[in-house]
């Protein structure tokens, strides 16, 4: 199942307002080893790992949806996916410091599990950032500089001189 | 009425790069014929926050390497009013 624009803004939405509860608990609250904040970083853990099970089909189903040329908002689509990682990772670090200091040495079972899926995010991220089609700026005011110039060519020219090559490199299937 | 399709440098050498197997050349010169040469009104999208900018893309029926094709182009209507200017273009697999 595909992912919409609008689950992907709902959810941008919820990843924040997480974090800033997260992080006004944290200042909040004084580290117990063996009390309350335990359990807390636990279930904390268990939400964490629940939620890459969600981001896992945003992420996919976003591709999915690309695939099938049901994206026609790239940058707000691609943005909205690039905060809901970058959120969430900032939610696992500020976990896993936690786990780290409120918690005994083995305290937490699937902390090690948290590890791999921050990796998993890290990769989705990098994935996103090189093979999303986002907007340049750069190569778009080279673009207008050189059309500025009166330097453009037929395009269907191009691709018609592409084609004979790949015909010609390829024996003349076509 | 029926408008030029013209790009600069950047775009060619973008084009070139993808390294594209013959058909899905076809398809990509096939598409942008009939999506933007005659009617590109009904097939470019605004960018949101770069109203600048245009955007068409289509992803390929066909299939090259358990992949079909998203292309994207940046398009801008031309002082002219007769051309239609490929300003960026870019194409990713998106496995099926």
């Amino acid at each position: 199942m595909s992912v919409t624009s609008i689950e992907l803004r709902l959810r941008v939405r919820e990843r924040e307002a997480d974090q800033q509860e997260l992080e006004n608990w944290q200042g909040e609250k004084a580290p117990d080893e063996h009390g309350e904040r335990l359990a807390e970083v636990r279930a904390l853990v268990k939400k964490c790992l629940d939620d890459a099970d969600v981001d896992r089909r945003y992420f996919y189903g976003a591709y999915r949806r690309l695939g099938a040329n049901r994206v026609h908002d790239f940058q707000a689509f691609g943005e909205a996916l690039r905060t809901i990682l970058t959120t969430q990772m900032k939610i696992h670090a500020l976990v896993m410091a936690m786990a780290a200091t409120g918690a005994p040495a083995g305290g937490i079972d699937n902390l090690d599990e948290l590890k791999a899926v921050h990796e998993e995010y890290k990769k989705w991220k990098e994935f996103l950032d090189a093979n999303w089609p986002w907007l340049n700026h750069d190569r778009l005011a080279n673009a207008y500089a050189a059309m500025k110039d009166g330097n453009c060519t037929s395009t269907l020219d191009l691709l018609h001189e592409l084609r004979h090559q790949a015909r010609t490199a390829g024996g003349g299937t076509n | 009425m029926s408008y030029d399709i013209k790009h600069g440098p950047l775009v060619a050498e973008r084009i070139k790069s993808w390294d594209l197997p013959e058909p899905l050349l076809a398809e990509l010169e096939f598409r942008l014929v009939e999506d933007l040469r005659d009617n590109p009104a009904r097939n470019l999208h605004i960018i949101t926050n770069d109203p600048d900018y245009l955007e068409y893309s289509f992803a390929s029926d066909i299939m090259h390497g358990g992949a079909r094709y998203l292309f994207a182009f940046r398009v801008a209507y031309s002082t002219d009013e007769q051309t239609l200017l490929l300003l960026d273009a870019d194409c990713i697999a998106v496995p099926d």
